[in-house]
């Protein structure tokens, strides 16, 4: 075992790197993340940027009313606003012209542009619509401008009343959503670049002849490397699994977090399974991590651990159904419904139990390979 | 110009260690020149001090006249160098190697090319050119390594210890190779810690020990320094102490040892040594077995000069 | 010229390098592309939405409120698609998923809704719209004005006329390309420390050999400079050329400043290379986990994980924006091809000059120190 723990040290220093990359990414992660909600209605607020050349009481109104439901903003240069229209952080502009009021009273067409590149979007086009249209009904009832605009607004106060069965915006996550999240790709990747380089050193066929030729026989042999990965292995979990409970226990409910728990152990269990197969078959340590990260950045992508599932092409998630990943990301989905520890146990059981299928699979090429390799 | 390299009152130090002590050398157009010593004795701080590889902290080097600085182009373009070391480029084949070192020395690409034939031709890797070094033996590799090196048929040649660990045939190969230089024209300079090797090779050699210069001259001048002149060995199985006292008193003799039916006589070097010795003992009755008459090796001299043995050095 | 030559031919036979310089990027750009490739489509235009209406007692003009929903519309497609049935059914369709909501006309009018959302924010703000709309007439038709107002409703007047998005593509998702193609331009320094690691004696032997010969120094280090930064933008004309022609990203406006950057991208991973090597002397993997760590840290925040991280860090701290190396590369990109921003382009250009400068005469620096202490022990180079 000390063997293990040798060839293990070796491996810390990169493995470190992407520790610490892990952890910088999940805070800056929840940093941007959504906060929890309460089961009550919350509107998905939408970026909208206005450009009020005109500041008339009637532009004025418009602003405000948009602002009900909505981040306003009136800030942005040019350039930032097309980066952010571009990465689709504003979801739309409104750009108020000078004379609208004017023309607006007038009768006239137009008045205001409109930009978006997202779906959807013709709602608040409506909605804009709609406010106009009240304001014109207003003004029929023989109300100024100002008096209308004001009743408007008000009226806009009038809302159906509203009932949320699930309490958890579809959107929006916790904080600790991204750490369970993003264990999917690096316990993969960190245990095939620690546990990869043990099993190559041991199956090396120079060394395998030299072990298979010691006093110690290959069965005391066998069970020291075995005993080594599962240190190393069951370490590796604990730690992450010993940081998240102390960053993330606000987040979530002891079931949740121990069904987190159990759902990253199947996936380590997975990666072990991998790691042992890669590191028998690949012909270097240099392979070893190529393997890691085309494995985990594949395997994530196809997952949905880096954009959410629903963004993802429907074949992809079809993919993601033959990866563990996929199935753990289920798993982790299932960890932000509320209740989930009692309403959806038995599904996430089964998840877990797929993974654990996933694994055992692998770990039954890697008894192939190895028998193959004593034939030949 | 007679003298190729001069070596003046060179000193080397690293830290406390020093490395090179008031060193001083003069080699000659067309020797084989041996540097003899122990590992760690200094030889190849003298060689990386002659390349201008190291900065030295006194004393004077002159190459062809001209005195040795890192930014002495002419003069390094003159010299090659074998060192130690198998020193290639793993990603490059053996005719891609030799034609990059070659490189550094000639810059017209034809002249490149028949040089780098030659040199193949001359270490016999016609059939490897284009093996990568991972695929070659160990004597292969070393043959590539020379022919890395002199490539650029240089007039001074530098081997640093070029035949560690290796078989006996490619070291044949190899001193026979460094000899046919030689006969090309070129002067040697030839470091190593077998002094079979230098007594076989070199014309004349310098003897090093802890950075000093022990001794300096042809193999005979060498020996010629020592007492011993011949050590004659003969089988005797029953030697008494009278005829031991007796074998003793012989001209010529220095010493007489005798062990387990094995007579060490060590002579000063005059002529008819064994023959003196047989009749004495036939004289006195003594039967004896085999006659053994050695000359004197490098060995022996290391030995005298030193008071140890060289091969104790060698791990 | 030779030196360069065999130089070039050393690097690219590394297999390991070739790897993770040349096929990593496109390995990762193609997955890029299976996973996004119909992301952008899916998401477009107006997705309808099915929702049920539930009529109970005290309901007033619920059909009229039903035709209303299904008149509305984004160009051809319906906002909704609207079943009606009872209470019952409703909800258990909606709590399987296959409605986004459900209205309840009755005394009151009641949206019940699986979850917070787009959708849901959609259909309520529907409702909301109907209600007030209804709210308006009662007031109407209580000052007696109710003609004039059904006369303002029913005037078609729009006020809105669509902008179209000057940038040369809308989809977003270039942006994770944009930060690949830093993420490959950074891994140049894979060579920039191989080179500097023969130099500094790591083959000793080897450059024992190199320094016996009569090749001056300084053109030596060009020579080698010169080979990674060819193998530097070769890679970078492979990406290009793999992403745009063969997996059809959509890049946007690609023209020939394009390749002007591609040369200070490349020289830029070349230098950092030389930099790591010259300052972390400790140990090769300890070197590469750095290199590894620092550029993948910093494509992270160029968006190669999360695309719209980069635009979070200009709304909060625009300053890392500017000084994250493969921002800049990835901000340049879409200034470039995107927004057509030649400006902009030019001063992300130029924040990498300042690095690679900065980087440079860092590296210079730690030499010269480095060698005064070790005083004349130290090999001459």
């Amino acid at each position: 075992m000390s063997v293990v723990l040798k060839i293990v040290k070796k491996a810390l220093p990169s493995v470190s790197a992407y520790f610490v990359i892990f952890f910088v990414l999940i805070v800056i992660m929840s940093f941007f993340s959504g906060k929890d909600q309460e089961k009550m209605y919350q509107a998905t607020e939408l970026t909208i940027y206005a450009e009020d050349k005109e500041a008339s009481v009637l532009s004025k109104a418009l602003l405000t009313y948009l602002a009900q439901e909505n981040e306003v903003e009136t800030e942005y240069d040019k350039e930032l606003l097309s980066d952010l229209i571009f990465a689709g952080m504003v979801d739309y502009v409104v750009y108020v012209e000078d004379g609208f009021e004017e023309s607006f009273l007038a009768g006239e067409k137009g008045g205001i542009e409109r930009l978006s590149t997202k779906p959807n979007m013709a709602y608040v086009d409506q909605k804009i619509e709609m406010f106009f249209q009240y304001v014109r009904a207003e003004l029929a009832m023989g109300k100024e401008m100002e008096e209308a605009c004001a009743s408007v607004l008000k009226n806009t106060e009038h809302r159906a009343v509203t009932e949320v069965l699930s309490g958890r915006d579809a959107m929006s996550t916790r904080p600790g959503y991204f750490f369970f999240t993003f264990l999917a790709y690096i316990i993969p990747c960190i245990l095939i670049m620690i546990l990869g380089p043990v099993m190559h050193a041991f199956y090396r066929k120079d060394i395998k002849m030299r072990t298979d030729c010691g006093k110690v026989s290959v069965r005391k042999q066998n069970i020291e490397v075995v005993k080594g990965i599962v240190v190393v292995a069951i370490l590796v979990w604990a730690l992450f699994m010993g940081l998240g409970a102390v960053i993330y226990h606000r987040d979530f409910t002891m079931a949740e977090y121990l069904l987190g728990t159990l759902n990253s152990f199947t996936i380590l269990l997975f990666s072990v399974a991998v790691s042992v197969v890669l590191g028998v078959l690949l012909p270097s340590v240099d392979a070893l991590n190529g393997a890691s990260n085309i494995l985990g950045l594949g395997m994530s992508f196809f997952s949905g651990v880096f954009l959410p599932e629903h963004l993802l092409p429907d074949y992809v998630n079809i993919i993601g159904e033959f990866l563990p990943a996929g199935w753990y990301m289920k798993n982790v989905r299932l960890l932000n419904v509320e209740n989930a520890a009692t309403t959806h146990f038995t599904e996430f059981l089964v998840n877990c139990g797929i993974i654990t299928a996933f694994a055992v699979a692998v770990f039954f090429v890697f008894l192939v390979v190895v028998k193959r390799r004593k034939a030949a | 110009m007679n003298t190729v390299v001069k070596i003046e009152n060179l000193v080397k130090r690293y830290k406390e260690l020093v490395a090179v002590d008031h060193m001083n050398l003069s080699i000659k157009k067309g020797e084989i020149f041996g540097l003899l010593g122990p590992n760690g004795s200094g030889k190849s701080t003298i060689i990386n001090c002659l390349l201008s590889l190291t900065e030295y902290d006194k004393g004077e080097i002159t190459v062809f006249g001209e005195k040795m600085r890192a930014d002495n182009y002419s003069v390094k373009g003159r010299i090659g160098v074998v060192l130690q070391n198998v020193a290639v480029f793993d990603e490059l084949t053996v005719y891609e190697n030799i034609d990059y070192f070659c490189s550094l020395y000639i810059k017209d690409k034809e002249q490149r090319k028949t040089l780098v034939q030659e040199a193949i031709a001359f270490v016999g890797l016609e059939d490897f050119t284009k093996f990568y070094p991972k695929k070659l033996s160990g004597g292969l590799l070393r043959r590539l390594n020379i022919a890395c090196g002199i490539a650029h048929k240089p007039e001074l040649i530098i081997f640093d210890e070029p035949t560690v660990a290796i078989d006996p045939q490619s070291r044949n190969k190899i001193l026979e190779g460094i000899m046919e230089l030689n006969r090309q024209g070129a002067t040697i300079i030839y470091t190593s810690h077998y002094m079979e090797e230098v007594e076989q090779l070199c014309s004349r050699i310098a003897i090093i020990d802890k950075g000093q210069l022990v001794a300096t001259g042809t193999k005979d001048e060498l020996k010629s320094m020592i007492q011993t002149g011949e050590t004659i060995r003969v089988e005797v199985p029953e030697l008494t102490s009278e005829a031991l006292f007796g074998l003793q008193k012989l001209s010529h003799v220095i010493s007489v040892e005798y062990n387990d039916g094995l007579a060490i006589i060590k002579c000063s070097g005059g002529r008819h040594n064994v023959l003196h010795v047989l009749e004495y003992l036939s004289n006195t009755g003594t039967s004896f077995g085999r006659v053994f008459a050695e000359q004197p090796t490098l060995n022996d001299v290391f030995l005298e000069v030193t008071g140890k043995e060289l091969r104790d050095e060698v791990q | 010229m030779v030196h360069y030559v065999y130089r070039l031919k050393r690097l690219l036979r590394m297999r390991q390098l070739f790897f993770w310089s040349i096929l990593f990027p496109l390995l990762l750009g193609t997955v890029f592309k299976v996973a996004f490739s119909d992301a952008t489509s899916k998401d477009w235009g107006f997705v309808t939405i099915p929702v049920a209406v539930v009529t109970e007692e005290g309901a007033t003009s619920e059909e009229a409120f039903v035709t209303f929903l299904r008149e509305m519309k984004d160009g051809d497609t319906p906002f909704f698609t609207v079943t009606e049935s009872d209470r019952e059914t409703a909800e258990t369709m909606l709590n399987d998923g296959e409605l986004s909501a459900v209205i309840v006309m009755g005394e009151e009018t009641k949206v019940l809704l699986k979850e917070n959302g787009l959708n849901s924010t959609i259909v309520k703000t529907v409702v909301d719209g109907y209600l007030q709309s209804k709210d308006m007439f009662i007031e109407a038709a209580m000052k007696g004005k109710l003609s004039e107002v059904t006369e303002a409703f029913s005037e078609e007047v729009t006020t809105l006329s669509a902008k179209e998005f000057e940038g040369a593509t809308t989809d977003p998702f270039v942006q994770y390309f944009q930060a690949l193609i830093a993420m490959a331009s950074l891994y140049g320094a894979m060579y920039g420390l191989m080179n500097t690691n023969e130099l500094n004696q790591k083959l000793a032997y080897v450059s024992a050999r190199r320094l016996a010969a009569p090749m001056r120094i300084v053109p030596t280090v060009v020579c080698d400079v010169a080979a990674a930064f060819t193998i530097q933008y070769l890679q970078f004309l492979i990406n290009i050329v793999y992403f745009v022609l063969i997996l059809k990203v959509d890049f946007g406006n690609v023209n020939g400043w394009l390749f002007l950057g591609g040369v200070f991208y490349s020289l830029l991973g070349v230098i950092n290379g030389y930099f790591i090597g010259t300052v972390v002397q400790k140990s090769d993997s300890l070197q590469n986990s750095i290199m590894m760590g620092t550029t993948m840290f910093s494509c992270f925040l160029a968006g190669l994980m999360v695309g719209n991280i980069r635009m979070a860090i200009e709304l909060t701290v625009p300053v890392v924006n500017r000084i994250n190396q493969a921002t800049l590369i990835a901000d340049s990109l879409q200034a470039l091809c995107i927004m057509g921003d030649l400006e902009k382009f030019a001063s992300c250009i130029f924040g990498i000059v300042i690095w690679c400068v900065c980087l440079m005469v860092g590296s210079m620096l730690v030499v010269m120190l480095r060698q005064k202490r070790a005083g004349r022990s130290v090999a001459k180079a």
